[in-house]
């Protein structure tokens, strides 16, 4: 298991981000009120936020290190990522979006990888569709495959299911779960649904007022969630 | 002798060069006032769109000042080639590349702006870099307005008179352009040659308009 571990500090605006936490991602959820800090976290993860100082690391490979000056960029994270809107390119068909990472392969990797993606997220009709033509379930099954498509070393998810009805919720979550453990690919997801939560999450990492106030099993964060208790010490799991 | 036919193939020809290193240029600093932030950005931008305001005189004086012999430019160009830029085809280029860029830097700028940055982030998540973002996002999704003032530009261009007469001159065969052609023929009484000259610039720029319109409602043609 590769271990993500995350100290940053970062001044925005009048609030203070100041996330401390390593976990050893199966699927790990960030989980708080909006305005918490968590989606900021991620986007640090993915280097489209500097932090003004600490660390991120994934296993052995340092993303950013302010004491030594290390900044990656996001396009050389090998890092997916989905949007809470999915941004799927609107000039470009289903199939153009999902192969946007690889369109520097050969033409047969990519009919292949687009072929075995389109199958994992049951897109097979809609590869000559656009964005604009698709529900939001089906944008958001593509905004998986494009995020899938180049192989990531570990999968962002920013509030996933908040565009989506009750239903189609339960029913991608499931899925989701299916593809992390089919995949065996690390997840970090934003949340602020506490069903979300319990239902998806080998480790929950409970934020609040930009600061981590828990991390554990979704059962003993979320059980305890009523009266946050602060706490300094870093958890491992 | 004014030649209406020279006349107006070298205003295409001014019109076509200038816009193409507009739209080059233009995009790019575009680009740049919508993406960056620093120091003096209202400035600069400020300093782009001065030739829409100033009198086409004033930046034809500026631009003597900058091409002639003893001028900036001029100066460097002359000690290196022994050739003067002043009065040639070359700077009516420059003369309508200037006066057309603020058209395109503001067009440019805003239909950057109003591509969702959310497109971009995702194109770097995915592995491209700035510029194959650029060419492979941004410039398809602002293509539209890119392309109004590309056309706006071109119609600017075709139009120019102030600054070209001060550094390119009113030559007839040389640098007698469309606008100078007819300003030349309404001088001289040769009422026929100016109305057709006047009536083939009226008819472009009305179609350069309706093109305009068309491409900001994303009309097909």
């Amino acid at each position: 298991m590769v271990k993500l571990a995350v100290s940053i500090q970062k001044r925005l605006g009048e609030f203070q981000l100041s996330v401390d936490l390593a976990v050893e991602c199966g699927l790990t959820i960030l989980f708080g009120p909006s305005g918490c800090g968590k989606s900021s976290t991620l986007l640090a993860i993915a280097g489209l936020l500097r932090p003004d100082s600490g660390r991120i690391a994934l296993g052995e490979e340092v993303f950013f290190d302010s004491a030594r000056g290390v900044h990656i960029a996001p396009q050389h994270r090998r890092l997916g990522f989905v949007f809470q809107n999915y941004a799927l390119f609107p000039h470009l068909n289903v199939q153009r979006n999902i192969c946007f990472a690889i369109d520097r392969e050969s033409p047969d990797v990519q009919r292949d990888r687009l072929r075995e993606l389109l199958g994992l997220l049951h897109l097979e009709k809609l590869a000559h569709r656009y964005p604009a033509e698709l529900s939001g379930g089906q944008q958001q099954r593509v905004a998986l495959a494009r995020a899938l498509a180049p192989h990531p070393r570990l999968l962002l998810l920013d509030e996933p299911f908040s565009a989506l009805d009750t239903e189609l919720r339960e029913e991608l979550r499931d899925e989701l779960k299916r593809l992390q453990i089919q995949l065996d690919l690390p997840i970090v997801m934003v949340t602020h649904t506490r069903s979300e939560a319990l239902q998806l999450a080998d480790t929950v990492v409970r934020l609040d007022l930009g600061q981590v106030v828990a991390v554990g099993s979704a059962a003993t964060v979320l059980s305890s969630a009523s009266q946050p208790t602060r706490t300094n010490v870093r958890f491992s799991w | 002798m004014t030649d209406p036919w020279f006349s107006l193939r070298l205003s295409l020809a001014v019109a076509t060069l200038a816009t193409l290193v507009v739209g080059v240029l233009g995009t790019a600093a575009g680009y740049f006032l919508a993406k960056s932030r620093f120091w003096g950005k209202d400035f600069l931008d400020a300093l782009f769109t001065l030739p829409l305001v100033l009198p086409p005189t004033v930046v034809g004086f500026y631009l003597l000042g900058l091409l002639g012999k003893r001028g900036w430019f001029g100066q460097v160009l002359f000690a290196w080639t022994g050739w003067e830029i002043l009065f040639t085809f070359q700077a009516a280029v420059i003369a309508a590349t200037v006066m057309a860029m603020p058209l395109m830097v503001k067009t440019a700028r805003a239909a950057i702006e109003s591509v969702d940055p959310a497109y971009e982030r995702a194109a770097y998540t995915l592995g491209k870099g700035r510029w194959r973002t650029f060419f492979q996002v941004t410039l398809p999704l602002a293509w539209k307005g890119i392309a109004a003032g590309l056309v706006l530009s071109f119609a600017r261009a075709l139009g120019e008179f102030g600054a070209t007469l001060m550094v390119a001159g009113n030559i007839p065969g040389k640098t007698q352009t469309m606008p100078l052609a007819i300003y030349q023929t309404t001088q001289t009484g040769e009422d026929t040659t100016a109305l057709a000259l006047v009536a083939i610039l009226t008819v472009t720029s009305l179609a350069v308009l309706v093109a305009t319109n068309r491409l900001a409602q994303g009309r097909p043609w």
